[in-house]
């Protein structure tokens, strides 16, 4: 009984605030991808380097952690039981890898352009052999570089 | 199911008209200048429509048979086909025999698919005698498709006909299930 | 080549749809598996405990003997309980096992029946009781899950529950863990139709032995007013449960037209219990249900 309540307060603490959380960072994701919009990344690089003086180019890398609240992962463990995409984790990467690559355009100064861009993604905190990852870290790498104009 | 159709012209006549008429035809038909026309015969076979339903392809197959002309419909039986729908996807930093003249920045997509747990317990007694793991290979398929297809939504959102430099990765939050991040350059060739 | 600087409208990476949603669809679904595994292993279990013959019970209690081992064999109060034990069963109870009963130093207000036909009584039990039919009740019950082959059942339950729950959630994971208290719930719901049919049974040997059915709800009533009312869980639980109990021994009484007569007094060496005790390592029953 006691701990059935106690599941019931995790579960909605974990909603409430992940959900706060949630719209809070996807609010300033999008405000800052506005921002950085004059900076392209790209994975190519030499098709777009034909006759460009480049001034300066240089490594450029940002990365972000983000943790998975206790609702998220409850979801996600019921969802392996039944199979199908398993939603709750999908904005969990989709804000990482963003995060990163904003942090990235961040790092970059004022560069041109960031090409050549990779992005991976590695999981940290993870106890169990089966036991689900409690937050997933992404990293976004490439050159930038900075053109005369 | 509903069939996809890839709608391609190849140049060929059914020989009822002449060929300027037929020009004029289809000029008509696809509402095009008669001197766009010239691309069509210029004995390269031309994408019409990149992914048309049954109803869609039966009009067009249609329209130039009555024009004089013959169109090819080829079915898109993979799903990646459809998933692309359409849009050009290489993992090299071009389009080969075409050329970029515009593009717009990183698009991505991303999918976290499970099995149910049948198919782990299943997946887990194969491992005894190996051999391939039919449910688990199915489900990377579809998390492939589903990856490449939000990616190409995103690029066609922001107006690209083709996504250069794809690269795919793979994470490991849930145990268990398959989780694909696809991502290139959205571009617009000629 | 040129840049132009344009972002899509619609975020395709996140599947749209309410989270919470969700969370009902799915967790109706796994209720609704966990009481369709409750309700075949019920089936499975009345199947298949009437064919487990009593060679094979007393080969499955060879596990249980560490429990029975610890407990104190050779004392006057063991004695006593025995005698008691033999006489109900004797006269009162026909049962294929034969019975035995030890007293084990647990604080506890419990007994409880082992496969093989072992009878382990807590010394914190025997220290609350004020009347031989009290005693002859608790004994009873604890007969009449012999009786019904309770103890197997349990046993079988539980170890099925065990290896579904690691095959399902795997051994190490939270959701595995709520989700198996959540069969332990359906679990109890179980075991409570269980203690109503020993209950009977326990009331029915008292009045055949005693000629009446006093002291029979004696137990019940102690262990109310023993009971701790601040915590909150078990007062909700706890004490409806034993009232309903207690009411549905003297509706059961009723219905059969048992009397109520006078109390029997312990005798002597069941008194002195505490004199004769001795400090042994308290077992811990671990897969036994069946409770007091």
């Amino acid at each position: 009984m006691e701990q059935l309540i106690i599941f019931l307060i995790l579960i909605a603490v974990g909603y409430t605030a992940g959900t706060i959380n949630e719209k809070k960072h996807y609010k300033a994701i999008e405000a800052r991808e506005q921002a950085f919009l004059i900076m392209p990344a790209v994975t190519f690089w030499k098709a777009s380097m034909t006759n460009a003086v480049i001034l300066k180019a240089e490594l450029v890398s940002g990365n972000a952690v983000i943790a998975v609240d206790y609702f998220k992962q409850f979801l996600a463990g019921l969802r392996k039981i039944f199979g199908g995409p398993v939603r709750s984790y999908e904005s969990l990467l989709d804000r990482a890898r963003r995060e990163a690559i904003l942090r990235m355009k961040e790092a970059a100064g004022n560069a041109s352009i960031i090409v050549n861009v990779r992005i991976e993604t590695s999981t940290i905190g993870q106890s169990g052999r089966r036991q689900n990852a409690t937050c997933v870290e992404a990293i976004a790498y490439g050159t930038a570089l900075t053109i005369e104009r | 199911m509903a069939k996809t159709f890839k709608l391609v012209f190849e140049g060929k006549l059914t020989g009822t008209n002449p060929l300027e008429e037929v020009k004029q035809n289809l000029a008509a038909v696809l509402k095009k200048t008669p001197a766009a026309m010239d691309q069509l015969f210029a004995d390269v076979p031309v994408v019409i429509k990149t992914a048309a339903d049954d109803a869609t392809a039966a009009k067009y197959e249609a329209a130039f048979k009555k024009a004089g002309a013959v169109i090819q419909l080829i079915e898109m039986k993979r799903r990646s086909d459809i998933a692309a729908g359409g849009m050009i996807l290489t993992n090299v930093e071009t389009v080969p025999g075409a050329t970029i003249v515009e593009h717009f920045g990183l698009v991505a997509g991303n999918t976290i698919r499970a099995k149910h747990v049948g198919r782990d317990i299943m997946a887990s007694l194969k491992n005894l005698i190996g051999g391939e793991l039919k449910g688990y290979t199915e489900l990377l398929k579809e998390s492939r498709e589903q990856a490449v297809e939000r990616m190409a939504n995103q690029a066609r959102q922001l107006g690209a006909n083709a996504i250069v430099n794809v690269r795919f990765s793979t994470s490991s939050v849930a145990q268990g299930a398959a989780e694909l991040y696809a991502y290139g350059t959205a571009v617009r060739v000629e | 080549m040129k840049y132009t600087p344009r972002l899509p409208r619609i975020n395709d990476n996140v599947t749209p749809g309410s989270p919470v949603r969700e969370f009902l669809v799915l967790m109706g679904g796994v209720l609704g598996l966990i009481l369709g595994i409750y309700i075949i292993l019920g089936l499975m279990v009345d199947f298949a405990v009437p064919r487990i013959s009593l060679e094979t019970e007393q080969r499955i209690a060879g596990y249980f003997s560490r429990l029975t081992d610890t407990a104190e064999k050779h004392s006057t109060r063991v004695a006593y309980l025995q005698t008691l034990t033999d006489q109900l069963k004797a006269r009162c109870a026909p049962l294929p096992y034969e019975v035995k009963v030890n007293v084990s130093e647990n604080q506890g207000t419990n007994a409880v029946a082992l496969p093989g036909g072992a009878i382990i009584v807590f010394s914190g039990l025997l220290e609350k009781m004020t009347s031989e039919n009290e005693l002859a009740f608790v004994l009873s019950h604890e007969l009449g899950h012999f009786h019904h082959r309770d103890h197997l059942r349990a046993m079988g339950r539980g170890l099925v529950l065990m290896v579904l729950a690691a095959f399902l959630f795997g051994s190490d994971s939270s959701t595995g863990d709520l989700l198996s208290q959540f069969i332990g719930i359906t679990e109890l719901g179980f075991s409570r139709i269980q203690e109503k049919r020993a209950d009977e049974f326990g009331v029915s040997v008292v009045s055949c032995f005693y000629g009446h059915m006093t002291g029979s709800t004696d137990f019940f009533e102690k262990i109310k007013q023993s009971e701790d009312p601040s915590r909150f869980g078990r007062y909700f639980t706890s004490h409806p449960e034993l009232e309903e109990r207690i009411r549905h021994i003297l509706d059961y009484g009723r219905e059969k037209a048992y009397s109520f007569g006078c109390l029997k007094p312990l005798p002597e060496q069941a008194e002195h219990r505490i004199k004769v005790s001795t400090s042994i390592d308290e077992p811990q029953p671990t897969l036994s249900k069946p409770r007091n």
